[in-house]
């Protein structure tokens, strides 16, 4: 049973990566267009540590999203990405206090880690990379995912 | 090269770190609603959602740093996360990234992910079954080989 679960793990991570993709992107249009302005959602009124980089990094997420969605050159989108993110953890949360949770780095923390290992692992099964990577090989090849 | 190059051999062990750094980061929010940690706002009403997801963060935490019962954990975690999500963000707006649920969203679908992730090679269930399988073939529990077939013998 472990093991036929850990079989969806190329299936789940594509998953994750559609996800996380979608809501980093907003960041970039937030950044870039000004669209969705910091609301009463966040009533503690912390900013999240992204948000304070200046608004040219936008093209940057929004760019990087587009292409983590679509799972195409995953692996230097998300190193690009985590270079960003450690940025803005550096820059704007870092000052804030020691605890993520209080100085609003909580979130880029946690983008931080999975596109790390996005940069590593891939971008999982459903991904344009793996099409294309089961277009070139020889059929019968056994495909990393 | 290929579009997609085979993952190194240490991956699993960034799967390991991930989860510790997931875990530690988790942990936060259950010590902030049960001890006030770093200034946050204790909240002890057991009862309600926002109360009772505290010792469950508390222990979701923990469980998930050391990596002990991962899946389990991972996918209770990924179940609160949706009910936290629905509960208390989304009727505050659409997008996540303005109510306030950007961390909510996140977890949620990480926590699934882990469900069929696991812990990786650092965690305490990857011990317990490296041990537990030692004891097994001391006792002498082995499992029969599998027949091997012969082809064009």
């Amino acid at each position: 049973m472990r093991d036929a679960i850990t079989s969806w793990e190329v299936y789940s991570r594509s998953v994750v990566r559609f996800v996380l993709a979608f809501t980093f992107s907003l960041h970039g249009y937030r950044h870039w267009f000004g669209l969705f302005p910091a609301s009463a959602g966040r009533r503690a009124a912390i900013p999240m540590a992204l948000d304070g980089l200046p608004p040219l990094v936008g093209g940057l997420e929004i760019a990087g999203g587009l292409f983590l969605f679509a799972g195409l050159l995953t692996r230097p989108t998300a190193i690009a990405l985590c270079g960003e993110l450690l940025a803005a953890y550096l820059y704007s949360a870092m000052p804030r206090g020691v605890w993520p949770i209080r100085n609003g780095g909580n979130e880029t923390l946690v983008y931080f880690l999975v596109f790390l290992y996005f940069a590593v692992a891939g971008g999982g099964s459903w991904s344009l990379d793996h099409l294309l990577y089961k277009r070139r090989s020889p059929p019968g090849a056994a495909a990393p995912a | 090269m290929s579009a997609q190059p085979r993952a190194p051999r240490w991956t699993p062990y960034l799967l390991s770190v991930l989860r510790i750094g997931i875990g530690l980061l988790f942990f936060q929010h259950g010590a902030e609603k049960l001890w006030g940690f770093a200034g946050g706002r204790i909240d002890h009403n057991f009862g309600t959602l926002h109360g009772f997801a505290g010792p469950l963060e508390i222990l979701g935490g923990l469980l998930m740093t050391v990596g002990l019962f991962t899946r389990a954990t991972a996918f209770i975690l990924s179940g609160e996360m949706a009910v936290a999500y629905f509960s208390r963000w989304a009727p505050r707006g659409f997008w996540p990234i303005t109510n306030g649920g950007e961390e909510a969203v996140i977890y949620c679908f990480l926590y699934l992910w882990l469900v069929t992730a696991g812990g990786g090679p650092w965690s305490l269930d990857e011990w317990i079954w490296r041990k537990t399988k030692e004891m097994g073939e001391g006792l002498g529990m082995r499992r029969e080989p599998e027949p091997v077939i012969v082809k064009n013998r």
